[in-house]
């Protein structure tokens, strides 16, 4: 045969890759200054193979691939290199050959599903619509098929699906519908970009699970794109790592996870805050960020934030180079050097058992939001967006509020800042009672404030990151007007961040430098407390243990309180002295951080942590996941007896009729279920729980 | 949808209550006694404080509010002075007229806008996208009255080739192919500016779909690209171009004054513009009245339409 694919093309097994990957580079940009965002990378899969590929945001991941499927958005070109699929390469096809490889050679489920998903046309029509004008079924055999689809994906009564539009389904159920249509042409390669990241983590699971179970069902070469070492780590064959548009690792998966050799394929694995770890130890994040595409560092990209970096690292450009087993690394340091492992610094938290002073003090806290209807917006009905809390935060301490989407922790936080009306129950700061039936109390903003998830939105665009801070300052009349700017460069001080940043304004800075700005402008009046919402939840890995090292750092030098909500345990359990569990608006379980980790004792704690990913292939392949069985109740309808029912495996008749309510297991725990001390359900629950752990 | 359609109807309710408000309140806004104008400066006070008896004007404003609402309510808009005519009489000839003319713009300025702003956003930045912003800001930027005088100057005068005004040949006049010649030239007029502002839109309410994910989907899914500019990124963009032909369609009932005295087109906004000369304020009060109601049901149905293109509006 001629063009016969030289050894590299080969697999490890020595067959012929299905995909493979050739110095592939992506350019935007003119002719004269173009911006590489993909620089030579090269990869392999074969049939029935999963490849992960991993690395922070604007590393050059989902360029590949949309340079792989000649998707690149306008601008974006393939500057050079081959992408072999099938004995053709794709680089050299017309734009009507390739229309034909996409979707029934390789095939693409992008990140966010309700952005991906056609808003004005109903699910059949859209899954349906390339199986007539493309391969020519009717229109009966085409809906025929796409009912075997959703089935097949696990959507129960596919058949009225079929006439819902994107906006009608829930996430998890809108990922599915995005899978199915993946494979609605039986591709040979199914490219999956971050397919689990906007999901909850109990949903996180099923998808991967179902991705994983269609790989092997439909004999599919899979490409999985994550910036999660987890998610890769259970459903992969080998893993690329990729740094600043190339490829600086990449080997079996077990090979990655057990020797990791490139320096920056170990600050990733450091600086990911797992559930399978010691908490004492403090977090490592990678210092700084990743380099501007604009403006790559000379020689090795990585070497300004490497710890092992030598004189020949700033000069000259390392090549992937194999270190036996098919481990190709591309850095200059010898292997000896980066293996060494850094010391562990233990973080110091105090004490779960300390006695602190109570800061906030919230008691049986219910959110009601109205439900309007008709010309004259009368009230039909209420959503109970939170129902019955009673929490306390204390003096110095971390409560981390955990759940999924919906299930009211956000709202519970906000009213925690009188920022919502309550329906009922009181909230006491400092003991200062506030009812907040109407408008918040004077005294609120100077005691508590709060960080958000996204601190570009919530920074006003057109103010510098001074004025912002200064505007804070001038309001509550922290400090004399003249003494605004030196408090503002002692403020950013403080976060971290040089005093000259001032001058910037919010789109000159980067994700985590923005996140520092959030912080410092609540920390700008001296609160006692402060609620962060997902304040990580959108920054990369390595930037997320620097703002988590932070606020630790923060709350040790001024007894900061905070409300820590999270839908990422690893997370919450790194930072939190006390961890709240809220699902359908009610607090499940409660209790000291350790307790809860070690001996859930609701049956949904136990399923959240059975779904949480380690970056550790040998768990990950040996773990059994708690399937969450339905969707989480109504608010505007909730069910009586216990909200958890429909989807916990031991709900028996007292569920459906009487609602539990949190009892203490001992002094360090509370569980609001019926059963949690019958003898199987404890037996269920603590045998996957160690394992997790 | 029903549901939607019901509610919306129902809001019109206080709308249009609004607008007599107004036009009732123009009698006694506009400067000038109605009784001058109607007996001009020269008649004597003995004969004003008749006709202002004969007219109510000596009532409270509240009393006349009434006896105008109820006036309205039998569909009694007065008489014009000017026609000599019933005002509903004259006004319902003239609005056939005038609708001729704004459906027909509507129609070019829509079917053209979409073509050519689509064809447009094919090709970003191309040669034919900056041709494109240069013609669309021509288009824009010049009086639609003086390109009605171009036309006329142009196709009328100079080659002769169509009728330069009225609706109908004065002699051997009537029929569909007379009105079509008639039509073409304040029709163009008429639609010149929406049909710029509507391919604008087009194209920048199809560059930002074509962007986004659903598109790529679409791509990754082995679709050709004609039917994804088709099926999926055309009915995406609609919405936003349907509030630009709704806006559209209030501007070119205002935009029919201009064109239609251009081109003496006997419809409602020539009428009013001499109603206007001549100070006949019963007409124009009427006059504003129907144009309103008219624009408050144009919306509506803009509305439904975005409700009917838009399945979140449809079922909530």
């Amino acid at each position: 045969m001629a063009g016969l694919p030289e050894p590299l093309e080969l697999n490890q097994d020595g067959a012929v890759p299905l995909l493979s990957v050739r110095d592939l580079s992506v350019a935007y940009g003119g002719v004269g200054r173009p911006v590489r965002v993909v620089d030579r990378v090269s990869f392999s899969v074969g049939a029935g193979q999963a490849l992960g590929v991993v690395g922070e945001s604007g590393c050059g991941k989902s360029q590949t691939m949309l340079a792989v499927l000649r998707l690149l958005p306008h601008g974006g070109r393939i500057a050079s290199g081959r992408v072999l699929f099938d004995g053709r390469d794709l680089v050299g096809l017309t734009d009507d050959e390739m229309r034909r490889v996409r979707g029934r050679g390789i095939a693409y489920i992008s990140q966010d599903a309700l952005s991906a998903l056609n808003p004005v046309m109903t699910i059949g029509r859209q899954m349906a619509e390339p199986l007539i004008v493309e391969e020519g079924m009717s229109e009966a055999d085409a809906r025929q098929r796409c009912v075997e689809l959703l089935g097949q994906v696990g959507i129960p009564g596919a058949v009225q699906r079929l006439e819902s539009y994107p906006h009608q389904l829930s996430g998890g159920m809108r990922q599915r519908v995005l899978i199915a249509m993946a494979i609605s042409g039986r591709p040979k390669v199914l490219i999956a970009d971050e397919p689990t990241t906007a999901l909850d983590v109990t949903l996180q699971a099923q998808i991967l699970a179902l991705i994983d179970r269609l790989r092997r069902e439909l004999g599919m070469a899979l490409v999985l794109i994550s910036h999660d070492l987890g998610v890769v780590a259970g459903v992969t064959d080998s893993v690329a790592i990729m740094y600043a548009g190339r490829v600086v690792e990449t080997a079996t998966t077990a090979a990655v996870f057990a020797q990791p050799q490139h320096p920056y394929t170990r600050a990733l694995l450091d600086a990911l805050p797992r559930l399978d770890a010691p908490v004492e130890d403090k977090l490592r994040p990678i210092a700084g960020r990743p380099p501007d595409p604009m403006r790559l560092p000379p020689g090795c990209a990585f070497h300004p934030r490497c710890g092992h970096a030598e004189p020949r690292c700033r000069i000259e450009v390392p090549q992937l180079a194999d270190r036996g087993a098919h481990h190709l690394v591309s850095c200059w340091v010898a292997p000896a050097v980066t293996a060494v492992a850094r010391s562990v610094e233990p973080s110091a938290t105090q004490p779960a058992h300390e006695a602190a002073p109570d800061a906030v003090i919230a008691t049986d806290v219910s959110i009601h939001f109205p439900v309007r209807h008709g010309i004259f917006r009368r009230v039909v009905g209420r959503v109970r967006a939170v129902d019955g809390v009673s929490l306390t935060m204390r003096t110095g301490r971390t409560v981390g509020l955990v759940g999924e989407s919906g299930s009211g922790k956000s709202t519970f936080g906000r009213a925690l800042l009188g920022l919502v009306p309550l329906a009922n129950g009181t909230i006491s700061h400092f003991g200062l009672p506030f009812t907040g039936r109407r408008g918040q109390p004077r005294h609120l903003p100077r005691l508590g404030q709060m960080v958000f998830q996204d601190p570009y939105a919530s920074l006003n665009p057109r103010m510098t990151v001074g004025a912002a801070l200064a505007e804070v300052l001038a309001v509550h009349d922290v400090v004399a007007r003249s003494e605004c700017e030196p408090r503002v460069a002692e403020l950013l001080d403080s976060v971290g961040l040089r005093p000259d940043l001032a001058r910037l304004h919010p789109h000159e800075l980067s994700g985590g430098q923005r996140q520092r700005i959030a912080i410092a402008r609540a920390l700008a009046i001296e609160p006692k407390f402060i609620v962060c919402d997902e304040v990580v939840s959108a920054l990369d890995v390595s930037i997320q243990g620097q703002i988590i090292n932070l606020l630790q750092e923060l709350q040790r030098a001024h007894r900061l309180s905070y409300l820590f909500i999270s839908h990422d345990l690893s997370v919450v359990r790194h930072i939190s002295h006390e961890i709240a569990v809220m699902y359908g608006g009610k607090i499940m379980e409660m209790g000291s951080r350790d307790r809860l980790f070690a001996a859930p004792h609701h049956p949904y704690t136990h399923t959240l942590l059975s779904a949480v990913s380690v970056p550790d292939p040998h768990i990950e392949r040996r773990r059994r996941r708690v399937e969450i069985r339905s969707e989480p109740p109504d608010p505007a309808n909730p069910p009586t007896g216990c909200r958890f029912q429909r989807s916990c495996r031991f709900a028996a008749e007292r569920c459906r009729t009487d609602e539990p309510a949190l009892r203490p297991v001992d002094d360090a725990q509370q569980v609001a279920c019926h059963f949690w001390d019958r003898d199987d359900v404890r037996a269920a629950l603590s045998v996957t729980a160690s394992a997790a752990a | 949808m029903l549901s939607f359609i019901v509610n919306r109807a129902l809001q019109m309710i206080p709308v249009i209550f609004g607008v007599t408000v107004v036009t009732f309140a123009l009698t006694q806004i506009i400067p000038g006694d109605l009784v001058d104008v109607m007996l001009g400066s020269t008649a004597s006070e003995d004969a004003r404080q008749e006709l202002r008896h004969a007219l109510g004007l000596d009532q409270p404003v509240i009393v006349q509010y009434f006896s105008y609402m109820s006036h309205l309510l039998s569909g009694d808009l007065g008489r014009s002075h000017l026609f000599s005519l019933p005002v509903a009489s004259v006004l319902g000839d003239r609005l056939v007229n005038t609708a001729i003319l704004a459906v027909s713009a509507t129609v070019v300025a829509t079917a053209l806008g979409i073509a050519i702003g689509t064809w447009v956003a094919l090709k970003p930045g191309s040669l034919r996208d900056r041709g494109f912003t240069v013609a669309v800001l021509f288009l824009n930027s010049m009086p639609p009255f003086w390109f009605g005088l171009l036309l006329i100057l142009f196709f009328g005068l100079s080659l002769g080739l169509l009728p330069v005004s009225g609706m109908y040949a004065v002699v051997d006049g009537g029929g569909l192919g007379d009105l079509l010649a008639h039509m073409v030239m304040p029709t163009l007029t008429l639609a010149a500016w929406s049909l710029a502002i509507i391919a604008r839109m087009t194209r920048s309410a199809l560059l930002d779909v074509i962007n986004s994910d659903y598109i790529r989907t679409a791509r990754s899914r082995g679709l050709a690209e004609p039917r994804i500019i088709a099926n999926h990124a055309l009915p995406n963009a609609m919405p936003q171009v349907i509030t630009v032909i709704g806006l559209q369609a209030g501007f070119l009932l205002s935009g029919a004054v201009l064109t239609e005295t251009v081109f003496s087109w006997p419809g409602i906004g020539l009428a009013m513009y001499q109603a206007i000369s001549a100070r006949d304020i019963p007409f124009i009060q009427g006059g504003v009245l129907l144009l309103a109601i008219v624009f408050v049901l144009i919306n509506f149905v803009v509305d439904a339409l975005y409700a009917y293109v838009n399945p979140k509006i449809k079922l909530a």
